[in-house]
């Protein structure tokens, strides 16, 4: 029997199928995954339909956002913290490190040490330094996400505490006359600096990264100056609370 | 009786001595149908949003008329007392300060003096009071029953978090809280124990959240410490009223807290702590000495406004159970 691991995004339903130690990975958009996978069985639980599985029978283990929204019938829950923590263990194959995995509305830290997880933080009541504010800045700024994380140079200050009132502050900047390559370097070092005081205390380890936003190059690159370390973002970053949920 | 307020736990003994009744602001707020009502008609007033809502909670508690006096504890708990103490005066309220000395120093003389003044302005003395005092210890040894039940796992973390909450102004009258307190604790000791696979603690002020206490319990775990509400409940033995307010831990500087919270660790044998922080209070930032200085892992969790617990903060609650779960295996 294959093993599908499943992390149920604020953005995206990242799915990972193991089959006989292959490992076989499927993207899709949350809403649209949503509407078209998830129903309701004769005793009215949700249940992940099994289309979706071309009919293979699989052991489904989820994870992500909805998990204390939802109770799958035909699916184990584990915790995010568990999923990243035994899918940075797969990928890397170490029993100490630090996994920072920033999301598109969450980003939290995780340090193990000795195959067990430490210690972990996580972001709380405020989106910030995610990927949701990345999105909403690219747009105001009509580019791309990944052409907005290109930039680096002369980052522009960005002070709103808030997000919405950032997206507020990026609209004056550009009322100013501030050139758009200068406001996405900024928006890039607002989303690092505010990232930093979750990362701050395990930079002394080595850290790895995970999800949709550490790859991108201007976040990535700011982190890496701040901490004034490298972060080794993992070969499957977008998928790796779905591989700890095969684990 | 007149009726007289308070914002945070003061010695509620002069109040008694001086033959009034007690009424903890906060619990007006919190136990109120909907509590909800009252943030938003402070807020209709003009108190900001990004003030902590237990401010707003005792503001309306206080302009619905719920007592004749409020003592406002400007030393020792929250400085936007300062504020509200101006407020409340600017309405024509009758309000009284008191202060907790923060200056460790000539601590004892400078309490007694402000305990002094206040009974003065209640309309008794401090010896009146030294010799009220005795008729509180046998509801304060029962309440410590009560905490040593929970300790061995006959009483739950809620109903200790409710008895020791209440005992702030013990209902406005003690001898029918301590008669209650008697009826609950013949029944808690012919209890069987709870079962659990965690023993955890809260340590910071009560928490705003109705379900949090539930949820724990529903994940196996014990809550076997609350902080500052066992504080609030006085457990010092001394007979000094004076000493008494001095060994209390909450309005003074946070290393008695943190030599109090190492101690009921080891002696509770706690597998982790829960520190939890009012959104917009001063007191998030003693999370940093908290972290650092507990012994066991501590995760912070933050509330602001009445109800059930939010989401996110499940989903990091669990995620700490988990990790506990682990470290225990």
């Amino acid at each position: 029997m294959t093993k599908t691991g499943m992390d149920l995004g604020s953005r995206f339903v990242k799915i990972c199928i193991e089959n006989e130690g292959e490992l076989s990975f499927y993207k899709y958009n949350t809403i649209d995954f949503y509407k078209k996978y998830v129903s309701r069985d004769s005793s009215n639980q949700l249940k992940i339909e099994h289309s979706l599985l071309d009919n293979v029978n699989s052991k489904i283990t989820a994870t992500g956002y909805g998990r204390n929204l939802m109770n799958f019938s035909n699916a184990e829950v584990i915790s995010e913290i568990k999923a990243h923590f035994q899918g940075a263990r797969r990928q890397t194959g170490l029993d100490d490190f630090v996994l920072i995995d920033i999301g598109g509305q969450d980003s939290k830290v995780i340090k193990a040490s000795g195959g067990f997880i430490d210690d972990f933080v996580m972001n709380d009541k405020c989106a910030a330094s995610t990927g949701r504010f990345l999105e909403n800045a690219a747009n105001i700024l009509r580019i791309n996400i990944d052409e907005m994380a290109a930039y680096t140079e002369k980052p522009c200050k960005l002070s709103s505490t808030c997000a919405i009132f950032s997206e507020s502050e990026i609209v004056g900047k550009i009322a100013e006359g501030v050139s758009t390559e200068e406001i996405s370097a900024g928006v890039n070092l607002s989303v690092a600096r505010r990232l930093l005081p979750l990362i701050k205390r395990f930079s002394r380890y080595e850290i790895y990264g995970a999800g949709g936003v550490v790859s991108l190059y201007g976040v990535k690159y700011f982190l890496q100056e701040l901490l004034d370390k490298e972060i080794n973002v993992l070969e499957n970053y977008q998928y790796n609370a779905a591989i700890g949920c095969v684990v | 009786m007149k009726k007289v307020g308070f914002t945070t736990t003061i010695p509620v003994e002069i109040i008694f001595a001086a033959n009034l009744i007690p009424v903890d602001l906060n619990n007006i707020f919190i136990t109120d149908n909907n509590p909800h009502t009252f943030i938003d008609f402070a807020e209709q007033e003009g108190l900001p949003r990004n003030t902590c809502n237990w401010i707003k909670g005792i503001y309306t508690s206080v302009m619905q008329n719920s007592v004749d006096k409020v003592i406002s504890v400007t030393g020792g708990d929250c400085s936007n007392n300062h504020a509200l103490t101006e407020i409340f005066r600017s309405e024509g309220i009758d309000v009284t300060t008191f202060n907790y000395p923060y200056e460790n120093k000539s601590r004892y003389v400078s309490l007694k003096a402000e305990m002094s003044l206040l009974a003065d302005e209640l309309g008794t003395d401090l010896d009146t009071v030294q010799k009220f005092q005795g008729n509180l210890q046998g509801v304060r040894s029962k309440l410590k029953r009560l905490d040593e039940l929970t300790v061995d796992n006959k009483v739950s973390g809620f109903e200790n978090h409710l008895w020791l909450v209440s005992s702030t102004d013990f209902n406005g009258d003690y001898l029918s809280f301590e008669d209650n307190l008697d009826t609950f604790l013949d029944e808690a000791e012919r209890r069987e124990r709870i079962k659990s696979n965690l023993r955890i603690g809260f340590v910071g002020v009560p928490p705003i959240f109705t379900d949090l206490y539930k949820f724990l319990e529903n994940k196996g775990v014990h809550v076997a410490f609350n902080e500052v509400q066992r504080q609030f409940s006085i457990i010092s033995e001394k007979r000094d009223i004076v000493e008494k307010y001095l060994d209390y831990t909450y309005p003074y500087d946070i290393s008695c807290r943190i030599e109090d919270i190492n101690r009921e660790i080891k002696k509770r044998k706690l597998d982790g702590i829960i520190h939890y922080v009012q959104s917009f209070c001063y007191r998030q930032l003693q999370d940093l000495i908290i972290k650092r200085e507990v012994d066991v892992p501590v995760i912070t969790i933050e509330g602001n406004e009445p109800g059930g617990v939010d989401a996110r903060t499940k989903i990091r609650v669990e995620s700490f159970i988990e990790m506990l779960e682990e470290r225990k295996k």
